[in-house]
C-alpha cells in the first residue's frame, strides 16, 4: 500500500543543517497496524509527517497504491490526505469554536457528500467511538480523552484508507491511553484500515503487526507479528484490572471502560472475577 | 474538487469562527464604521457645498440663463471699461417673446463707491428694475428688515448684509467698511464725480457672500447724466423647464444677437472652483480612511491567523484547502465589512438627516451634506476592496507555509 524508499529529510536550523531522517525504506501492507516505535527525537514523527504528505522529503520516494505520491503538487497532496488519510495527533487538535459533531463534519464538507449524509455519518461515528452523549459539545467541555476520540473521529469521516496517528496517547492519563489504543486496534480489526501509528510507548507494540525501529533518523530494525499476540494483550488487560483496583476503581467503571476500548463483557467479567481474587484491595 | 465544496467549507469555517468571535465583530465594526464615515460624509458634505453655492449662483447672481456682453454691434465699452450690452430693453423684449421664457431681469453693475459719513463701504452697485428683478432673482424672499426697493420708492437703496457691513457682515468685522441699518443715509459717488444720497429701504440675506455684497438700487435712480440708459451688463434668464436648457439656449442664440449666451452651470466656476479646492481635502481624508479600514484589517486578520496558525496547519493537513481556507477569511473580513458599512451608513445618514434639520451656517451659505447613491456605493466598494486585500496579503502568507511549521510553529 505505501512503499518508503530511501528517504530522507534535512532541516536547516540556522546554517547548521540537521538529519531528521536519514536514510529511510520500508512498506505498509493494506490493513496492517504498523508501529513506528522509537526513542525522543529519534525521527519517527518525521517518518510520519512525511508518508502522510505533510511534508516534503529532501530525498527519496513515497508510493501510494503503486503511484509516486511525493512529487505531486500540493493541491493533489491535499486532495490525497482528505480522501485516502487520517490524522490523529498528540494534542488533539480539533477547531476550538466547532462542538464534536462539527469538528468531525469539517473534512467530509470538502467532498461532494450531501450534508444530511455528511451529518448522519458523523454521528453514527461519534457514537461507534461512545461520544453519543457528547455530540454538540464544545472541545472546551470534553475531556482529554473524548477530544482525542473527536480527533479519531474526523479521521474517520472520509472512509480513509489510512489512519496516521502521532504519538496519540501522550497527552491521556493510562486508562484513556488504553482505551484510545484499543480503539485503533478495533477500527483495525473491525474496519480493515490501516494504521501508521507513532509511539515510544513499548507497552503498544504487542498491539502491532509490524513494528518499525527508528533510531537516530535510521530504521534499526523492522519485526514483523504474524499475528498479534494475544496473550500478551490479555497480559495488558490484566495489568490495567490490576493497576486500576489499585487506585479504587469500581469494577462497575473498570467493565464500563474497557467495554469503551473494545473488550467482550465476558472475557473482562472472567478477568475481573480472576483479579479480584489475585490482587488484595485497598 | 468542485469549486461549491469548497465554498461550503469556506462558509462553514468563517460562519463558525464569526458566531464564537462576536468581540472582535464589535471591534472592526466600529473601526470600519469611522473609515466609512470618513469617506462618505465628507464626499456628502462637499457635494452638499457645490450644490449650495451652485444653487446660490443660480437664484441670485446668475439665473437660468445668464446673457453678457460679447464683442460686436450691440457692446460698447462702459465707463468703467467693463463691457456693456446696447439696446438692452430691445434684448430683453426679444428674449421674453420667445417660448418657455418665464423672466429676463436687466442688470447694470456700476462703478460706484457707497459711503456712510465720508467712510467707504466695500459693495458692488447693481441696477435693477425691481418688479422684474424679483421674480427672476428671489431676492425679495431674503429681506429681513425694511422693505424692498420698489417702482415708486425714491432715493431708495437695498443692501445685501456684506454690503451694510457690521454687524450683519459675516465676514468683516467692527470698524471694518460701514456700518449702516435700515433708514441710514449714504453716499453715492458713481464714476467718481456725481455723488447723491440714497436712504437704505431695506437688507437682504441671501446666505451667499456674493449676492450680499450687492447694494441694489432702482434703474430709474441713476443720473440720466451718466448715459447709461437702455445698457446692461448681464440679463437673467428664469425658463419654465429646467430639463430644456439647451433648446431654450438655441433657441435664444437664433436670434441672431451679438451676445454670449450661457447655461448657469457653464458660468458655475465658483461652485465647481469650491468642490475641486475640496476636492484635494476629499482625497486625503479618502487615503486616510482607506488606510485605517486597510491597516486595521491587515493587523487584525494578521494576528488573528497568527494566533490560529496551528489551526489552519491542522485544517490544511485534514485535507482543507489552501482556496477554501483563504475563501473562509475573505468571507470573515466581508462579514466585518458589512457591519462595518451598514452601522457607518446609519451614522452617516443620522448625521445628515440632523444636518437636514440645522444645516451648517458657513459664510458660503447654509450647507446640508448630499450623500449621493454613487457617493454610498463608492464608499462601500472602496472599503470592502481594501480591505479584502488586506485580509488576502497575510491569509495567502501564512497557508502557503509548510504545514507542520504551521501546526508546530517554527520547531522544526
Amino acid at each position: 500500500m505505501i512503499s518508503v524508499s530511501h528517504l530522507k529529510k534535512t532541516y536547516r536550523v540556522g546554517k547548521i543543517e540537521v538529519d531528521a531522517v536519514k536514510d529511510v525504506s520500508f512498506d505498509v501492507g493494506k490493513g496492517e497496524f504498523v508501529n513506528i516505535h522509537g526513542p525522543s527525537g529519534s525521527g519517527k514523527s518525521t517518518i510520519l509527517h512525511l508518508l502522510g504528505l505533510l511534508d516534503d522529503p529532501t530525498k527519496g520516494t513515497i508510493t501510494l497504491n503503486g503511484k509516486n505520491v511525493s512529487s505531486l503538487p500540493e493541491s493533489e497532496k491535499s486532495k490525497i490526505r482528505l480522501m485516502k488519510m487520517g490524522f490523529v495527533f498528540q494534542e488533539y487538535n480539533i477547531l476550538p469554536e466547532l462542538t464534536a459533531l462539527e469538528n468531525t463534519v469539517l473534512p467530509a464538507l470538502m467532498t461532494d457528500a450531501s450534508h444530511d449524509l455528511i451529518y448522519r455519518k458523523a454521528e453514527k461515528i461519534l457514537r461507534y467511538l461512545g461520544l453519543g452523549h457528547r455530540l454538540h459539545h464544545l472541545p472546551s467541555e470534553l475531556s482529554g480523552g473524548e477530544k482525542q476520540r473527536v480527533s479519531i473521529a474526523r479521521s474517520l469521516i472520509n472512509d480513509p484508507e489510512i489512519i496516521f496517528a502521532d504519538e496519540p496517547t501522550a497527552n491521556l492519563d493510562s486508562v484513556t491511553s488504553e482505551i484510545t489504543i484499543n480503539l485503533f486496534k478495533k477500527m483495525n480489526e473491525e474496519l480493515q484500515l490501516t494504521i501508521l501509528l507513532v509511539s515510544h510507548n513499548p507497552k503498544y507494540l504487542v498491539y502491532a503487526n509490524k513494528i518499525v525501529f527508528v533510531e537516530d533518523g535510521l530504521v534499526k530494525n523492522i519485526q514483523i507479528n504474524r499475528k498479534t499476540d494475544k496473550s500478551d494483550r490479555f497480559s495488558l488487560l490484566r495489568s490495567f484490572i490490576r493497576n486500576s483496583l489499585k487506585k479504587g476503581y469500581s469494577i462497575n467503571a473498570i467493565t464500563s471502560i474497557l467495554v469503551k476500548a473494545g473488550w467482550k463483557k465476558s472475557i473482562i467479567e472472567a478477568e475481573l472475577s480472576t483479579g479480584v481474587s489475585k490482587t488484595p484491595v485497598g | 474538487m468542485k469549486l461549491y465544496n469548497e465554498l461550503r467549507t469556506a462558509d462553514f469555517i468563517s460562519y463558525k469562527y464569526f458566531q464564537k468571535n462576536y468581540k472582535l465583530l464589535i471591534f472592526l465594526t466600529v473601526i470600519l464604521s469611522f473609515s466609512f464615515v470618513n469617506i462618505v460624509f465628507f464626499t456628502s458634505f462637499n457635494k452638499g457645498l457645490e450644490e449650495t453655492v451652485n444653487n446660490e449662483l443660480r437664484t441670485y447672481v446668475l439665473g437660468d440663463i445668464i446673457i453678457e456682453p460679447e464683442g460686436g454691434d450691440e457692446v460698447t465699452k462702459g465707463q468703467g471699461g467693463e463691457e456693456i450690452i446696447e439696446n438692452a430693453d430691445e434684448i430683453v423684449s426679444k428674449i421674453r417673446a420667445l417660448p418657455g421664457i418665464a423672466g429676463v431681469s436687466k442688470r447694470l453693475g456700476l462703478r460706484a463707491t457707497i459711503a456712510k459719513k465720508g467712510k467707504l463701504g466695500i459693495g458692488r452697485l447693481i441696477a435693477i428694475i425691481p418688479e422684474e428683478d424679483y421674480p427672476v432673482s428671489s431676492l425679495e424672499p431674503t429681506i429681513f428688515e425694511g422693505s424692498s426697493i420698489g417702482r415708486y420708492e425714491k432715493n431708495g437703496v437695498l443692501m445685501g448684509v456684506e454690503s451694510a457691513g457690521f454687524p450683519w457682515s459675516r465676514t468683516l468685522t467692527q470698524g471694518t467698511g460701514i456700518s449702516v441699518k435700515v433708514g441710514d443715509e449714504v453716499e453715492i459717488t458713481f464714476d467718481s464725480q456725481f455723488k447723491k444720497n440714497y436712504t437704505v429701504m431695506g437688507m437682504f440675506d441671501t446666505r451667499y457672500f456674493e449676492s450680499d455684497f450687492f447694494t441694489l438700487i432702482n434703474e430709474k435712480e441713476i443720473p440720466e447724466s451718466l448715459g447709461l440708459k437702455n445698457k446692461a451688463t448681464s440679463l437673467m434668464i428664469t425658463v419654465d423647464d429646467r430639463s430644456k436648457l439647451q433648446e431654450y439656449k438655441r433657441d435664444i442664440l437664433n436670434l441672431g444677437m451679438h451676445v454670449k449666451v450661457s447655461i448657469w452651470d457653464e458660468k458655475a466656476g465658483f461652485g465647481q472652483q469650491v468642490a475641486k479646492s475640496l476636492g484635494v481635502i476629499q482625497i486625503v481624508m479618502f487615503v486616510a480612511g482607506i488606510v485605517i479600514a486597510s491597516v486595521t484589517i491587515f493587523i487584525t486578520i494578521y494576528v488573528n491567523i497568527l494566533n490560529r496558525m496551528k489551526f489552519i496547519g491542522i485544517m490544511r493537513a485534514i485535507g482543507i484547502s489552501r482556496f477554501a481556507i483563504i475563501v473562509s477569511y475573505l468571507i470573515e473580513t466581508l462579514f466585518y465589512c458589512v457591519a462595518g458599512i451598514f452601522v457607518g451608513l446609519g451614522i452617516t445618514l443620522a448625521i445628515i438627516r440632523y444636518l437636514t434639520i440645522q444645516p451648517l451656517d458657513l459664510p458660503l451659505g447654509l450647507v446640508t451634506p448630499v450623500a449621493t447613491t454613487s457617493n454610498i456605493v463608492f464608499g462601500s466598494l472602496s472599503i470592502v476592496i481594501a480591505s479584502l486585500i488586506s485580509a488576502f496579503i497575510p491569509t495567502y502568507i501564512v497557508t502557503g507555509k509548510n504545514i507542520i511549521y504551521t501546526i508546530y510553529r517554527g520547531e522544526k
